[in-house]
């Protein structure tokens, strides 16, 4: 049996490399990376405190979010594709239009 | 009783639709459908009419939630439905139907026509709001609402900048009586603990709100509330000024429901303001001055929709005196027959002034306009006739006789002097503006276009409703307040009689002035300085634009004088100056890349779930 404790570790590490990933790259597809790392370990934690109060709810809201991760994923992927098509460059910096 | 919903719910539809889809679809396909919308909401005021006509002593209140629940006030969203509120809607709704069918051809060419729509059923929203509330505050919601969608409609034409001003003035003046209004809203509430319609009217029946000096306070703010939404004496600049606005809203706004509004406050309250009777007297003095003055100006003014506003607010004026001596029934019959001859004479007068050229001035309209648009002349005519109160064939005969025998019998003789005068001066104005506009000659060319049904039907409508049959339709609203005694016998036969000859007198007296003799006027010396003396008194709105300035203009400057001056001026420039520090700080701040916003906002979340955590 694997203890409260070590799963929220495990989640929180996940979390934490999740946002320094999206923190540090200046690429578009690594940052993209690490918004599934987060939405994978937020899936985590819902299975995990589900489980510790054993209710079934925890692993319902896992097929949800990991439904809409999936959609999520999808339609962030297509318009990275059409942003790479148009301007050659995932530079995440390169994007911005408020500067004068 | 769930098709009251259904009221507000077409009108609400029909905004949100134009308001997604304005830029989508063409005009006619929006017409089209906000106009069947609109059309199916009358539809369910006549359903609820004809249940009323069964059992006219129903009435039905229902909270459809709580809006506020702080502590231990709760004021409830709720509708109440009683005949006086049925009569309002049906009003509103049928008028509001024929106007927008001939806004329809109205608004055919101009620009952001569709916006033009998209307000009137946002207005249309507010104003069945404002009837069909069961509280205080509820209605001031829509109270609120008609007020900026006036102003926005008045600015329709936003272009001149003379039209910005008179939006801007007819705005800031009905804001004012909407201040008086919250204030006795408020004091209403801390005094009685209730904003219930039904509930204070059930507190005066059992002796809990007598007629102490403090009631009397609330009624007159009350009162000023009313009275700066239907243009009485005080706060009356802003409707002559509101006539810049499309003729369509001056017909549906400025003529028939948005003024009524200040009379629906006082008879739905009714039952307090008898409580005191010294205020029920103000109401009448009130609406008196008004309807002299504002008859007196009209018999001067050039333009041909001021006259009818200035007819408008006089008329309004009878109704406060009807209302004064204790008249409701009579004031809301008279407040329904005038809001359709008002209607037919203001559209009537849209049509004739885009057929001339967009003239607004009687004197230049046309040479023998009514050989020319006889249908026109003939609506005008019937509108005019109802308004004067011509004997047996018009609604407004006997609508207006209901309230002169009312008066006669409260045995005031100020009030009645001044119903005569004003049979006198509404016949003498309204025939000058019939003659001059239509009889004289002038040689200003005419842009023919021909009628078409949106301008026919309703006006056919408004015409059949203005004479006798109008009144034969009319709902039966006897239950709804006390009754007054009428003196039996021969004296409605009387005064009846005396106002019909002073009626068909006046014609003649406006037919001899303005026909025969046409320039007599300006020889006569007296009649000359007569007019220029009510010239001058127009030009400075009955002298009360000297009072705004002496009182209101000059006090607001010195305190902005003052305020401007040393030891006041540093406290502003010290703002000023960290406005500036702020500004410099977040400008350097925005200029980063976007991974330091994602670490700073993430590095706030932790700071501000420690903070949580820790207290």
């Amino acid at each position: 049996m694997i203890s409260l404790l070590h799963c929220l570790c495990l989640f929180l590490m996940l979390f934490v490399l999740g946002v320094i990933s999206i923190i540090l790259n200046d690429n578009l597809l690594s940052m993209f990376i690490g918004l599934e790392i987060i939405m994978n370990s937020i899936s985590l934690l819902f299975v995990v405190i589900g489980n510790y109060w054993s209710h079934t709810d925890g692993q319902v809201m896992y097929v949800l979010s990991i439904t809409l991760s999936a959609i999520e994923s999808s339609i962030g992927l297509t318009l990275l594709i059409q942003y790479f098509r148009q301007t050659h460059t995932l530079n995440i910096n390169k994007f911005s239009e408020i500067i004068e | 009783m769930n098709i009251i919903y259904l009221v507000i719910f077409f009108p609400l539809i029909s905004f949100i639709f134009l308001f997604f889809f304005k830029n989508v679809l063409s005009y006619k396909i929006i017409s089209f459908i906000s106009f069947l919308l609109i059309s199916l909401s009358v539809v369910s005021v006549c359903l609820l009419d004809i249940f009323f006509f069964i059992s006219p002593y129903f009435t039905f209140e229902k909270c459809l939630w709580s809006w506020w629940n702080i502590q231990s006030i709760t004021i409830d969203i709720g509708i109440l439905i009683d005949s006086l509120t049925c009569v309002f809607l049906s009003m509103i709704t049928i008028v509001a139907c024929l106007v927008y069918f001939f806004s329809i051809w109205y608004m055919q060419h101009k620009t952001n026509n569709i916006g033009f729509f998209e307000l009137v059923n946002l207005f249309l929203v507010n104003m069945l709001i404002l009837v069909i509330s069961n509280n205080f505050l509820f209605m001031y919601l829509g109270w609120e609402g008609i007020s900026v969608c006036s102003y926005l409609l008045i600015n329709f034409y936003y272009s001149q900048v003379r039209v910005n001003y008179s939006a801007m003035k007819s705005f800031i003046f009905t804001k004012v009586g909407d201040l008086f209004l919250i204030t006795a809203i408020l004091l209403l509430y801390i005094h009685y603990h209730t904003l219930n319609f039904y509930e204070i009217a059930f507190l005066t029946k059992i002796y809990l709100i007598k007629g102490t000096k403090f009631l009397q306070i609330v009624n007159v703010l009350l009162l000023i509330g009313a009275i700066g939404k239907s243009a009485q004496i005080p706060l009356q600049i802003w409707l002559p000024e509101a006539m810049v606005g499309p003729t369509p809203v001056s017909a549906l706004i400025h003529a028939a429901t948005m003024v009524t509004s200040g009379i629906y406050l006082i008879l739905r309250n009714y039952n307090v303001f008898i409580l005191t009777p010294h205020v029920l007297y103000m109401i009448g003095i009130v609406g008196g001055i008004t309807l002299i003055l504002s008859s007196i100006v009209a018999l001067v003014e050039i333009d041909i929709k001021r006259i009818l506003a200035y007819s408008t607010m006089s008329q309004i004026g009878y109704i406060f005196i009807a209302l004064s001596v204790g008249a409701c029934n009579a004031a809301v019959m008279h407040l329904i027959i005038h809001a359709i001859f008002k209607a037919l004479l203001f559209l009537s007068a849209g049509v004739l002034i885009s057929k001339c050229c967009y003239e607004q001035n009687i004197f230049r309209m046309g040479n023998q306009l009514y050989k020319r648009f006889p249908f026109l002349y003939v609506c005008f005519l019937i509108g005019g006739v109802s308004l004067a109160g011509f004997p047996i064939f018009t609604a407004g005969f006997y609508s207006k006789e209901g309230i002169l025998l009312c008066i006669y019998n409260s045995k005031n003789m100020f009030f009645f002097i001044i119903a005569i005068l004003s049979i006198i001066l509404t016949t003498l104005y309204i025939f000058r503006l019939i003659f001059v506009t239509f009889h004289t000659s002038s040689n200003y060319h005419i842009t023919k276009t021909s009628m078409n049904c949106f301008q026919y039907i309703p006006l056919i409508i408004f015409s059949i409703f203005s004479t006798t049959f109008g009144i034969l339709i009319l709902p039966n609203i006897s239950n709804m307040f006390p009754m007054i005694a009428l003196p039996k016998g021969y004296t409605k036969f009387y005064l009846e009689s005396i106002s019909s000859i002073l009626v068909i007198l006046n014609i003649f007296i406006s037919y001899y002035f303005y026909i025969l003799r046409k320039n007599i006027v300006l020889k006569i010396f007296i009649l000359k300085c007569l007019v220029t003396l009510i010239n001058f008194i127009k030009d400075s709105s009955f002298g009360f634009y000297y009072i705004y300035e002496l009182f209101f203009l000059n006090i607001y400057l010195a305190v902005a004088y003052f305020l401007s001056r040393k030891p006041f001026n540093v406290c502003s420039c010290f703002v000023l100056f960290l406005v500036k520090k702020i500004n410099f700080l977040l400008i350097s701040i925005e200029d980063i890349t976007l991974n330091v916003y994602i670490m700073l906002i993430s590095l706030n979340i932790i700071f501000v779930s420690c903070l949580i955590i820790l207290y």
